[in-house]
């Protein structure tokens, strides 16, 4: 059979049926089988580019409705000033001798995040008694047990990825714990909810802390701190500013 | 920023299968979960640029799942759409060879989902190469084969869209293109054997 036939045929399969399933005249002839496997390949190919380019259209399109969209940042500036504010602290710690020397070398954001960080407690801050088992294994403290429950979790909400971050903290598996804290946060920054925000909001601070990266803790804690009914509103007020500008200071070194 | 409309897993799932509102159903996956799945990439030590790139195969993939019947939603979008892309993310972690601390905490990390998934997004490296071959064809070509193909134009409508006389003219480019194509596959025995799996 002519090549040209073969494709003749294929192409009115492909607009009949939507599909290229070979005529069954052609499954006798070896090489014409052979022939419409690489006629396959190739409109695959095509197709899968089409779609490529299609997907990689709507993607530019959305980039550049979201730079548009994007509020001009004033970040320069303020790590501009930080730093200055940064440099001048460092200054008035070694003017002030061996005091502020010693404060200096003994701050640290681990040092932070052991002084201020403090046990999520199920029932007190929800009121509600824990109902599944893995708040059971919370409640426990059995962590490795929350770990393993979240896995096998089906219904995964903001609630289980909280405890699932706290039992991954207590673990000091930072790493687990922020992804956990940043799904919450993530979750509600698309549906506009507020479930388990505050909390993720402080204990991902904390996980960053504890990681010895202030400078990802910094935009919380701020945030926090400037809002008096955040539920950890008190507890980072209680924080010294100058120890975490010290220790953002050693981070940035 | 000009917002897609706002779907159901359901009218999502079947926007993606009508040529119509594949646009709008795309967008729509870029504005709801663009950014949670690029954070667990970036947590994992990917960089912003490799979250795009994730995200982007995601995309591709889950259009393919969806087509093919084989999403059944038994997760939801999100979930399985994260579930995507941390397996892509694996498998690109393993080309580059990296057998950190961040990778053996990501093996740990993986759940009956991403099992599930594993198994269909398993022809994805073979779909790129075959990109790949069809980028070698020259645009004309390539531009040709897709209005066919892909935009599934009639030759008389295509006659419409690139500067050829006829639909003749049209008829007999197409074919030479194809033969391009093909020749194109077969100077590559190795991923042509991969691609016959594929397209079986």
């Amino acid at each position: 059979m002519k090549h040209e036939q073969l494709v003749d045929q294929f192409d009115k399969t492909f607009s009949d049926k939507g599909s290229e399933e070979p005529d069954p005249q052609f499954l006798s002839d070896t090489e014409a089988v052979r022939e419409w496997s690489y006629l396959r390949m190739a409109v695959e190919g095509v197709q899968e580019m089409g779609l490529y380019e299609q997907v990689e259209s709507v993607k530019t399109q959305w980039m550049a409705q979201q730079a548009a969209a994007a509020v001009p940042q004033a970040g320069a500036v303020v790590r501009n000033i930080s730093r200055i504010a940064m440099r001048v602290a460092a200054c008035v710690l070694i003017l002030a001798g061996g005091t502020a020397v010693y404060k200096y070398m003994s701050t640290s954001a681990g040092h932070i995040y052991s002084e201020y960080s403090q046990p999520y407690d199920l029932n007190t801050n929800r009121g509600v008694a824990a109902q599944d088992e893995m708040d059971e294994a919370y409640r426990n403290k059995n962590w490795t047990a929350v770990t393993e429950l979240f896995k096998k979790k089906k219904d995964k909400n903001n609630k289980t990825y909280f405890l699932a971050g706290m039992a991954a903290l207590e673990s000091k598996n930072y790493d687990d714990a922020i992804g956990m804290f940043q799904q919450v946060i993530a979750t509600n920054s698309q549906s506009g909810g507020d479930y388990f925000e505050d909390e993720a909001e402080f204990y991902l601070a904390m996980s960053w802390l504890a990681r010895n990266e202030v400078k990802e803790a910094m935009p919380l804690l701020d945030k926090i701190r400037a809002d008096k009914n955040h539920l950890y509103h008190d507890v980072v007020v209680r924080m010294s500013t100058l120890d975490l500008r010290i220790a953002q200071y050693k981070e940035l070194k | 920023m000009k917002v897609a409309g706002k779907f159901s897993d359901t009218e999502l799932i079947a926007a993606i299968g009508e040529k119509e509102s594949l646009n709008q159903a795309v967008l729509f996956l870029y504005q709801q979960y663009s950014q949670s799945t690029s954070s667990f990439i970036i947590n994992y030590g990917g960089s912003q640029q490799d979250a795009d790139d994730v995200f982007q195969e995601t995309v591709l993939a889950f259009i393919g799942i969806v087509k093919k019947g084989n999403y059944r939603m038994e997760a939801s979008i999100k979930t399985f759409l994260v579930s995507i892309a941390r397996n892509i993310w694996r498998n690109e972690l393993k080309k580059r060879q990296r057998s950190d601390l961040r990778e053996k905490k990501f093996e740990s990390g993986r759940d009956q989902q991403e099992g599930d998934v594993s198994s269909l997004i398993t022809s994805l490296e073979e779909k790129k190469q075959l990109r790949e071959l069809v980028g070698k064809l020259g645009e004309p070509c390539r531009k040709l084969l897709q209005l066919f193909y892909y935009e599934n134009l009639s030759m008389k409508e295509i006659v419409d869209h690139l500067p050829y006389e006829n639909e003749q003219v049209v008829r007999n480019k197409k074919y030479k293109c194809l033969q391009q194509l093909i020749a194109i596959i077969k100077e590559n025995p190795s991923i042509a054997l991969q691609l016959s799996e594929i397209v079986k």
